[in-house]
C-alpha cells in the first residue's frame, strides 16, 4: 500500500490555495478602500471609501452630524458623518468610512463600519491547518521510509 | 482494517477536498457574526477540532478496553494511533481557541473549567505517548498505556458537562437537546468542516496504524536476522 504521491500533495496544496485565494479575494473586496493620505487624489463629489483610525479627541457631535478625523499612513481626513451605527465611531478604532469628497477637502459620510482584524482569523486557520498538514506529511514520509527499509534486502 | 488501509489515500484526498470546501463556506460564504464580527469564523475551525479531539480519545478508550480484554496488537495500535493523531487536533483546538479568546475575551488563556479540563486532555494524551516511549518492553508499555487511557476517560464527561456544572466564561453547547442556537448558514459551514476533520482524523489514524505495523514488521525482521546470525 503506497502513501501519498507528489501528485496527491500538489492537489492538496492547490485545493487549499484555491480556498485561501477565495478568502483573500473576499476580504480584499470587503476592505477595498483608500488610505487617508490618498484621499486628496479623489475628484470632488466622487464616491470614496476611506480606511483609517479615528483620532483620539476628534469626535464632536453637532446635532445629527458626527464630526471626527480618520488618520493613518501620514494623512488625515475630516469627516462629517450622518447615518446609523454612530456607536461604531469610537476613538482609536479602525473604521471604514463611506461617502463622497466635499469641495473643501473634507468628507461627507453616510456609512461607517468597524474594520475587522482579519489577522486573528488568518492566524488561527494558518496555524491549525499548517499543523495538520505538517503532521500528515511527516507521517507519510515516515511510513514511506519504513516501507522502503522493509523491502530492502 | 485492511480494507480501510486500501482506501486510506482516497479517504485522505476526500478529507482535504471536503476541508477545502469547508474553508470556502467558513471564510467566504457564511456571514460574519452580528456581535463578534469576523473573528467568529474561527469557531468554524475550533469546534470541529475540539469534537475530533474528544472522538480520538473516545476511540483510544474503546480500543484500550478491547486490548485489555483480548490483548490484540491491532487494538493496541489503534489506541496508540488515535492518541498520537488526537494530540495534534487537541493542540490545534487549544491554539485556535486562544487566538479567538484574545479579541473576544481579551485574554489568550483563562483558568476556566472548560479550558482547564481540555488542557488536562492534552496532558493525558502527552502522558500516554510518553509512557509508551519510556517503557521498553512492548507488551508492558501497551498494558500500562491502556490502563492510563481507560482511567483518563473520566475527563471526557467532565469536558462535556463543565459548561453546565460550573459558571464558566466558555459558552454552552450550540447543539443540544434544547435545540440549535446557531444560524443555518454558520451551521452548514461548521458541519462541512466537521465532516472534513473526521475524515482527516480517520486518514491520519490509519496512516499512523500503518506506520506502527511497519515498525513492528521491521523489528521482527531485524530480530530474525539476529537469530540467524547467532546460529
Amino acid at each position: 500500500m503506497n502513501g501519498f504521491t507528489t501528485k496527491n500533495w500538489l492537489l492538496v496544496g492547490m485545493l487549499l490555495l484555491l480556498a485561501a485565494g477565495f478568502a483573500y479575494n473576499r476580504y480584499a473586496h470587503t476592505l477595498a478602500s483608500v488610505p487617508p493620505h490618498a484621499f486628496a487624489s479623489i475628484t470632488e463629489g466622487g464616491s470614496v471609501r476611506v480606511l483609517g483610525r479615528v483620532r483620539a479627541g476628534s469626535i464632536r457631535p453637532e446635532g445629527d452630524t458626527l464630526n471626527f478625523v480618520v488618520e493613518g499612513e501620514g494623512g488625515f481626513v475630516q469627516v462629517a458623518y450622518r447615518g446609523p451605527d454612530r456607536e461604531a465611531v469610537r476613538e482609536l478604532k479602525n473604521l471604514l468610512v463611506s461617502g463622497r469628497r466635499l469641495p473643501g477637502g473634507g468628507m461627507a459620510a453616510d456609512a461607517v463600519s468597524i474594520a475587522a482584524n482579519y489577522g486573528f482569523v488568518a492566524a488561527a486557520y494558518g496555524l491549525a491547518l499548517g499543523l495538520l498538514l505538517a503532521f500528515a506529511w511527516v507521517q507519510e514520509r515516515a511510513a514511506g521510509a519504513l516501507q522502503k527499509k522493509l523491502e530492502s534486502p | 482494517m485492511d480494507l480501510l488501509q486500501k482506501w486510506r489515500n482516497a479517504i485522505g484526498m476526500t478529507a482535504w477536498g471536503v476541508l477545502a470546501a469547508g474553508l470556502y463556506l467558513s471564510l467566504v460564504w457564511a456571514p460574519a457574526d452580528y456581535y463578534q464580527g469576523e473573528v467568529a469564523r474561527i469557531m468554524n475551525l475550533h469546534v470541529p477540532l475540539a469534537k475530533v479531539s474528544l472522538l480520538a480519545y473516545f476511540v483510544a478508550f474503546v480500543a484500550s478496553l478491547l486490548y485489555i480484554w483480548k490483548r490484540g496488537a491491532l487494538a493496541d495500535n489503534l489506541a496508540h494511533a488515535s492518541v498520537a493523531t488526537g494530540i495534534v487536533f487537541t493542540l490545534a483546538a487549544i491554539l485556535t481557541g486562544a487566538i479567538w479568546g484574545k479579541p473576544t475575551w481579551n485574554v489568550w488563556w483563562t483558568w476556566d473549567a472548560r479550558l482547564v479540563s481540555f488542557a488536562v486532555l492534552l496532558l493525558l494524551m502527552a502522558g500516554y505517548l510518553m509512557l509508551r516511549s519510556f517503557v521498553e518492553e512492548r507488551e508492558r508499555a501497551a498494558r500500562y498505556a491502556a490502563v492510563l487511557a481507560i482511567i483518563g476517560f473520566i475527563d471526557l464527561p467532565i469536558i462535556h458537562l463543565s459548561v453546565t456544572w460550573w459558571r464558566t466564561l466558555h459558552q454552552p453547547a450550540s447543539f443540544s437537546a434544547k435545540g440549535l442556537s446557531i444560524a443555518p448558514d454558520m451551521l452548514a459551514a461548521i458541519l462541512v468542516m466537521t465532516v472534513g476533520m473526521v475524515l482527516l482524523y480517520v486518514y491520519l489514524t490509519l496512516l499512523y496504524c500503518r506506520k506502527l505495523a511497519l515498525a513492528a514488521q521491521l523489528a521482527a525482521k531485524s530480530e530474525q536476522r539476529l537469530r540467524e546470525a547467532r546460529l
